[in-house]
């Protein structure tokens, strides 16, 4: 299905900060991002980006100490920070739903897979007869689903589990789905039989997905558009096309380098250095002490994200007029 | 030859002396943690302050702890006798710190003889395992299976009261908890690489488990030793509270807290205050060792 | 599949109860002397049919394997011997004192619960707040406190000070309930007696908040440091993100998974209960199998004390066999089942 031009999410400008002993942490730097009715969204990056705060965030469940400090937060039209907890809950799952990293950890040991199914409808005050459940789990591939609701989650392998656990997320018919590295944690089979189901799940019923990935080769097959985070901040957006054949922001070009290809004599190229230190208050461009291509001006001066022609980059190489702006500004200050 | 075997001795000399000092400087960085925990250096404190009056209770106790002074018999606190006297016309402060010597030396005793034993008994076990490891740990099962004061309680009663009675009936059962901690950690290390280095260096069984295997699992004796510290003071106390752990001529807290038991309707102050001490004394040394479980092994379930 | 579990772990309670035995049977053997002199000795009025009695209980010329297996035969007719102090089987001693002793047990460990496991949850879910640091405080305070003390504190100021409840016994003259189990709380209500159930349950009071609070305290330090680990876990954040109420993931998902190391716990603390008990039952009078000890210790009636030490030591292992079983009925993973 086709990408609608209703906005199922859109952030703007979200903060999120955790307060540790050592001072706040900024793991979210100003976010903007929207995902539109039936579109699937690549949010792409290393651990600790802020790509799963983010989506924490938008569902009010950032674990402690995390706490959203600016911004703001619309899920199908609804200003999600300003709801009240009870309508934050009627949203959880039903119009939103999650699903995790590490589905062996993801469902509660100590119920069976009925029950679990059977709450997430309960308590969105939906029906929940034994046929329903059975159809879901129907749907999401599971063999001998009358069988498997009455197991516990150990005894089903981690790929089952994923699909049990988005047999749930789909339980309420959600508008949007938050996909956590959904498949990291599964071997390279059953993760493109994963991938092959939420892809199914999105263009038979509409459902638009925003999933988080650390790896692009994964969100090149399977989105629509991509966004590339890193160290709390979007630094490329585009459709994946474009984004792929033309990457523009060095650090998209580095993780392009990286992804290992199947012909001979083509070495990887690393991307040096390491992933910033979010505790400190970054004042130019947070790629500067690994970027191949930086100049003197990035060290002090952060990028706005620059809209070249629907494709957006955090980058000043592309933005030569703000540039001189900029450099203006500073010499100024200088005097 | 002789050169050679000179030149070996001055390597072992060398490698001893490096590891009195990485210990010295471990024992030096945990010293400088659990300076930062408020609560455990109080504790520490006041398990010195009582410690240091138990050593010089004789210099610092105002009345030798059995002179009885009949017509000053009930004295209430105050006055001649700061904590008060009791049924006898002893001085209650003076009987309290010299039964603090009792306290800290069951204590101390007996738990360096539980760790040694039951620490020793684990290392064996668990590095060569084998029949002597399944006896052991059938053994430690079958002691398990006695609440610790009922096993106390039951091997005073046939051993009679007594210092060094009441030392083995506490250490009886008390080796098997380390025993279990250390069997436990050898287990876990003895895969490890550096054990495997070792073996394959030549060196012999003792001394991989003294200088190799020891050190790694130490810290869960330290801090569980530390605990039963106070745990073993609580069962003196109980055993002489019922008259069967410590002879009635020594003073000690759980005797005198039994003696003012019976008068508790007329002179408070002869239970209270040791008991209070006793408290006191407990409740710090459960705090140096929770101070310690979280510099040294804050995974360790304690309690 | 857990039912074959639990077969199992009945099971291994059967060695562990003969090594139990045989430890009882050892401790004779830590008396200086000959254990019947000086039993004799204590004793006065003693027929020349005790004697004999006493002679061949203990059989002391007989090598030491053959005593033994003499002793376990006994030992599993039920005959643990005769004590000479109260010219009675021991085995009617200890089962005239058992319901004393376990109504306070019972009370003790009742009570302990109550309180750890609202507090366990509240501490958790309220973790590093004022409630939490003054909870922590106060059980560690239960930790170091010995019964002993905390019973004769309690004496002293709702006893003797404010005079509200009584100081000693279980009953007061004239209010004991007719005996049906032998358990007070239990028989007033079965006989529908008001004024000895209001009686009984005053008498239960005190000593089961001496009895039962370092019980309480170490209970609520485990069920308080198991939930926070759960609460860290993947599935409460799903169970959230469901949408399911707060109150319902704490209880539904992360204390029903906090439960499962506090049943071990919980069961471990019985045994620190049932040793606490011997002084308890003591300070409050409480005519229990405890004071029987401590009255058979004084009069050196050997065979009453190593009796009742076995008693302690099979209900001990009992009741971790029961918390064992509920362990593996609480635990789903030891279901084991195909994976599919």
């Amino acid at each position: 299905m086709a990408a609608g031009n209703n906005e199922v999410l859109s952030i703007q400008g979200l903060e999120v900060s955790y307060q540790t002993d050592r001072g706040p942490v900024r793991a979210v730097r100003g976010v903007d991002l929207s995902v539109r009715e039936g579109e699937i969204l690549g949010l792409v990056g290393e651990s600790g980006c802020g790509k799963s705060a983010t989506l924490l965030a938008v569902m009010g469940l950032l674990p402690f100490p995390g706490k959203v400090v600016g911004g703001n937060v619309r899920v199908n039209g609804l200003d999600v920070l300003k709801l009240s907890k009870k309508e934050l809950r009627s949203l959880r799952g039903s119009t939103v739903a999650m699903v995790f990293q590490d589905p062996m950890s993801t469902l509660n040991p100590a119920h069976k897979i009925g029950a679990q199914m059977r709450e997430a409808l309960r308590v969105h005050g939906l029906p929940c007869t034994q046929d329903l459940l059975v159809r879901l789990l129907q749907e999401v591939g599971i063999p001998s689903p009358e069988a498997v609701l009455g197991y516990y989650p150990h005894q089903l392998s981690g790929g089952m589990q994923q699909r049990v656990m988005i047999a749930i997320a789909l339980s309420c018919r959600p508008k949007l789905i938050l996909a956590d590295e959904p498949t990291t944690a599964l071997d390279v089979t059953i993760e493109a039989q994963i991938l092959d189901l939420l892809r199914q799940i999105n263009r038979e019923r509409g459902t638009a997905i925003a999933l988080v990935t650390h790896n692009l080769a994964v969100a090149s097959q399977f989105c629509h558009r991509i966004a590339v985070m890193y160290a709390g901040q979007i630094v490329e957006e585009g459709s994946v096309e474009e984004v792929l054949a033309n990457p523009l922001h060095p650090y998209t070009q580095g993780l392009i380098g990286c992804i290992p290809r199947f012909q001979k004599g083509v070495p990887l190229t690393p991307i040096p250095g390491q992933v910033a230190d979010l505790s400190e208050n970054l004042e130019g461009c947070a790629f500067y002490p690994r970027c191949a291509k930086r100049e003197p001006v990035c060290e002090k001066t952060l990028q706005d994200l620059l809209d070249t022609g629907g494709r957006l980059v955090r980058c000043q190489r592309y933005g030569y007029l703000e540039y001189a702006e900029t450099a203006a500004a500073q010499d100024w200050g200088n005097e | 030859m002789i050169r050679g075997v000179s030149a070996r001795a001055g390597v072992r000399r060398k490698l001893f002396l490096l590891r009195l000092s990485l210990w010295a400087e471990n024992a030096k960085t945990t010293l400088k943690r659990l300076r930062r925990n408020k609560a455990a250096v109080l504790g520490a404190l006041v398990v010195s302050v009582i410690a240091l009056s138990a050593i010089f209770a004789e210099a610092i106790a105002p009345y030798p702890p059995d002179e009885m002074n009949l017509s000053d018999r009930f004295s209430p606190p105050g006055g001649k006798y700061i904590l008060g006297a009791d049924h006898l016309g002893r001085d209650v402060l003076s009987r309290v710190l010299h039964g603090a010597r009792v306290s800290i030396l069951v204590g101390i005793i007996t738990v360096t003889i539980s760790v040694a034993t039951g620490g020793a008994l684990g290392l064996l076990a668990g590095y060569y395992g084998g029949w002597f490891d399944a006896f052991m740990s059938r053994l430690t099962e079958v002691l398990l299976a006695f609440p610790y004061l009922i096993f106390a309680i039951g091997a005073m009663a046939m051993l009679g009261p007594g210092f060094w009675n009441l030392v083995w009936a506490l250490c009886f059962k008390g080796w098997v908890e380390f025993f279990r901690l250390a069997r436990a950690g050898v287990l876990s290390e003895k895969t490890k690489e550096y054990v495997e280095a070792a073996k394959v260096l030549g060196r012999s069984d003792f001394e991989i488990m003294g200088s190799e295997i020891l050190p790694n699992i130490v810290n869960p004796l330290v801090v569980v030793g530390t605990l039963r510290m106070g745990t073993m003071m609580v069962m003196e106390a109980s055993l002489s509270f019922l008259g069967i752990g410590i002879p009635p001529r020594i003073p000690t807290w759980g005797s005198m807290i039994q003696d003012g038991y019976r008068f508790i309707l007329n002179a408070w102050w002869l239970s209270t205050f040791p008991g209070l001490v006793l408290v006191a004394l407990v409740l710090s040394v459960n705090l140096v060792g929770e101070g310690l479980r979280e510099v040294l092994d804050p995974d360790l379930q304690t309690f | 599949m857990r039912g074959v579990k639990i077969l199992e772990r009945a099971l291994a309670a059967l060695p562990i109860m003969l090594g139990v035995c045989i430890v009882v049977f050892l401790f004779m053997r830590l008396i200086p002397g000959d254990p019947v002199d000086i039993m004799l000795g204590e004793a006065s009025n003693v027929t020349q049919e005790e004697i004999d009695a006493l002679r061949a209980q203990f059989n002391l010329d007989d090598p030491i394997h053959v005593q033994l297996a003499s002793y376990l035969i006994r030992v599993l007719k039920g005959d643990l011997g005769y004590s000479i102090s109260r010219s009675a089987g021991v085995r009617d001693l200890l089962l005239e004192a058992l319901p004393a002793t376990v109504e306070l047990a019972l009370s003790s460990i009742l009570l302990a619960l109550i309180v750890a496991v609202p507090l366990g949850i509240i501490t958790a879910v309220r973790h590093r707040s004022a409630v939490d640091r003054t909870s922590m405080a106060a059980s560690f305070l239960g930790i170091s406190m010995p019964a002993f003390w905390l019973g004769i504190v309690l004496i002293l100021v709702f006893a003797v000070r404010l005079k509200w409840l009584p100081t000693s016994g279980r009953a007061t003259y004239g209010f004991v309930p007719a005996h049906v189990t032998g358990l007070y709380v239990l028989d007033s209500i079965l006989t529908g007696d008001v004024l000895a159930l209001e009686d009984s349950i005053r008498h239960l009071v005190l000593p089961s908040i001496a009895l039962g609070a370092a019980p309480a305290a170490v209970i609520t330090r485990v069920i308080r440091s198991s939930m926070l680990e759960v609460m860290r876990k993947d599935y409460v954040t799903f169970a959230r993100a469901k949408g399911v109420a707060e109150w319902a993931v704490i209880l539904k998902h992360v204390f029903r998974n906090a439960l499962i190391p506090a049943v071990t716990v919980t069961g471990l603390e019985i045994g620190s209960l049932l040793g606490g008990n011997m002084v308890v039952e003591t300070i409050f009078g409480w005519p229990g199998m405890g004071r029987l000890v401590v009255d058979g210790i004084f009069s050196r009636d050997y065979s009453l004390v190593q009796g009742a030490v076995m008693v302690y030591g099979f209900t001990f292992v009992a009741v971790n066999l029961i918390a064992d079983i509920l362990y593996t009925w609480l635990n789903p993973k030891l279901v084991i089942g195909e994976k599919v």
